[in-house]
């Protein structure tokens, strides 16, 4: 696990702070986008702990504005530190008004990243705690679908269909046939990408790129999964030398 | 170089961080209600039609934001009871699949 402590390179966490500028702005444009605006004036339904307030829509407005101004200072370089703790606390705040297993993911992310952003080259407890939890995602994700069997097919399938009954259109359409092949590709390439990030860091982020690319292009509204996810494994390259 | 109780508490939070994180996986895995790192890992084929009183339809996915995916028949049935909620005057509502199958979308 030494590779969770090691020197990060430094362009590579300039692009890191970026794209995880980017995942926040995207998050706040498409939940506004989305219609999520609807939940507040409660013509539609959303899912959320049911203990908390729902804000008010004007409230959530403002709520997406301070997301897309943290996101902007981050992409720009602008305050970087107080940038990334004002993009942590306003996603949190957005994530208890919707939540959705990619807000948290940015929440986390976002939140490690916050401990102490750090300044050198020389990886910090934020560094090693962003690699810990992409790794921790991975290994998750593939548990959970060894689990339910998500290599039959059958999810994907569904979730195709999904897109079908709602009129979504992805930018790559894929066949239903092709679900049990793409499932168990998905499958592979993820359990393959922990052991790839940690021994082989720059294929293991060229691998990282291109699944979570592959995955937005297939599925809509995933961005913000794929911009943070790809904000992580930045911080597994090393200096070049 | 930050002082050293600095440092320690960042390290802290970031092990408290990993280690939540970690605990959020294990407890989403033991328990499935929970919303765990599931990530389309089971998505079921759901009943994608409302019907009201009178017969006229609505798509169960008019009722949610767009970028919401809808995995499970859970879900559907919490979002055809906000559709009863909302247009009480167009119960009761059913739920229909595409095989034609219908349940109750406002049973309490």
């Amino acid at each position: 696990m030494r590779a969770l402590g090691g020197p990060v390179s430094r362009g590579a966490r300039d692009w890191s702070f970026r794209l995880l500028g980017a995942a926040v702005i995207v998050m706040a444009a498409q939940e506004y986008l989305a219609g999520h605006l609807g939940v507040h004036t409660g013509e539609l339904y959303g899912r959320r702990p049911g203990f908390l307030p729902l804000l008010p829509a004007a409230a959530m407005i403002a709520l997406w504005l301070v997301q897309a101004g943290a996101g902007l200072a981050l992409i720009a370089g602008w305050k970087r530190n107080a940038a990334v703790r004002v993009a942590a606390l306003a996603t949190v705040a957005a994530l208890t008004q919707h939540y959705f297993n990619q807000k948290m993911f940015l929440v986390l992310t976002l939140a490690a990243f916050a401990i102490d952003p750090p300044d050198s080259e020389e990886a910090g407890p934020s560094t090693g705690a962003v690699r810990g939890q992409l790794l921790l995602l991975y290994i998750a994700s593939v548990a959970f679908k060894l689990r339910d069997g998500f290599a039959s097919g059958d999810s994907l399938a569904a979730t195709l269909e999904q897109l079908g009954d709602r009129g979504l259109s992805p930018w790559i359409v894929l066949p239903l046939a092709a679900a049990p092949v793409m499932s168990k590709l998905a499958l592979v390439a993820e359990a393959a990408l922990p052991f790839a990030l940690l021994r082989y860091p720059r294929f293991g982020v060229a691998g990282v790129v291109l699944l979570h690319l592959g995955l937005a292009l297939c599925l809509p509204g995933i961005w913000p999964y794929t911009l943070t996810a790809c904000a992580a494994a930045l911080l597994f390259l090393p200096p070049f030398r | 170089m930050p002082p050293t109780s600095e440092k320690l508490v960042a390290n802290s939070a970031a092990l408290v961080l990993v280690v939540a994180q970690a605990a959020w996986f294990g407890a989403g895995f033991v328990f499935p209600s929970l919303p765990g790192w599931t990530m389309f890992a089971r998505f079921e084929r759901l009943p994608p039609v409302l019907v009201d009183k009178d017969g006229k339809t609505e798509s169960l996915y008019a009722f949610v934001p767009k970028d919401v995916y809808v995995t499970g028949l859970s879900g559907a049935r919490a979002i055809a009871a906000f559709a009863c909620r909302r247009m009480p005057e167009r119960a009761p509502w059913k739920l229909v699949s595409k095989d034609g199958r219908a349940e109750d979308a406002c049973a309490p």
